[in-house]
């Protein structure tokens, strides 16, 4: 996550910039990093527990016939769209942290351009959400595959 | 070595064992039903998957706690979050390695 906006967020925390009109992109994706990366941590304790019934074929296949069902799927597939979202946005913030692709630093002239939301690093924040869309519909796909073949 | 330079390793290692791990079960290699048969998980148990499953495990837990820390001491300035997590991190770590090496 990155230090650049984390350290923003603290100071914008509780103030009028988070009405939902006031926010920023940036801001928007700084948010769900956090919540896909908290969201991610709940089901891995969850997906330990269920795969740690491997060992026993009966247990095994008890857990595999509870979990086949539809809702589980459609849970399945919003996981690992976070996954995806959080992946991928861990690139860009990644590249973002250690300097690549920010600009040159310049002096502080009003009115004040955030290097963060202008330029190459908007670019490619436009172009992470374009490669997620496209990661998304291909998540869609496979899981709209199992859903349709799944025992009823 | 950093916290950030940690949680960046772990990320990348992650995205490509997460990416080997969903492929492995996505309908390029069978099919999340016929993957989750009791044979293929045997079978993948005696291949040598253990060992990516080890690393894959490993790379989570280290990621996952190192998130959950950052997020959390943002929130608790000053606590020792690192006492209560690592109990709870390192008990689960040696919990879920036991499928894995037995």
């Amino acid at each position: 996550m990155s230090q650049l906006e984390s350290k923003s967020g603290n100071r914008l925390r509780g103030g009028i910039e988070l009405s939902l009109r006031k926010v920023k992109l940036e801001r928007l994706l700084y948010y769900l990093q956090r919540i896909t990366g908290l969201s991610l941590v709940i089901y891995l304790f969850a997906h330990l527990v269920e795969t740690s019934n491997r060992t026993n074929p009966l247990k095994w296949s008890e857990t595999v016939s509870f979990l086949d069902r539809t809702p589980f799927h459609l849970g399945l597939m919003l996981l690992v769209m976070a996954l995806a979202f959080h992946g991928l946005n861990g690139i860009r913030l990644i590249l973002l942290e250690n300097g690549f692709l920010l600009p040159r630093p310049t002096q502080p002239v009003y009115p004040y351009r955030k290097a963060i939301s202008s330029g190459i690093p908007r670019i490619l924040t436009i172009f992470f959400l374009l490669l997620f869309s496209l990661v998304a519909l291909l998540i869609i796909k496979e899981f709209y595959g199992v859903i349709s073949c799944q025992r009823t | 070595m950093s916290e950030d330079l940690i949680i960046q390793i772990t990320g990348i290692s992650l995205l490509i064992l997460l990416g080997i791990h969903l492929f492995t079960f996505s309908s390029y290699s069978g099919g999340l039903e016929e993957n989750l048969s009791w044979e293929k998980v045997k079978s993948r148990a005696n291949e040598g998957w253990n060992l990516f499953y080890f690393l894959l495990l490993s790379a989570v837990m280290i990621h996952s706690y190192e998130g959950v820390k950052r997020v959390l001491s943002e929130y608790f300035p000053g606590k020792p979050i690192s006492r209560l997590l690592i109990p709870i991190w390192v008990s689960v770590y040696l919990w879920a390695l036991i499928p894995i090496m037995g």
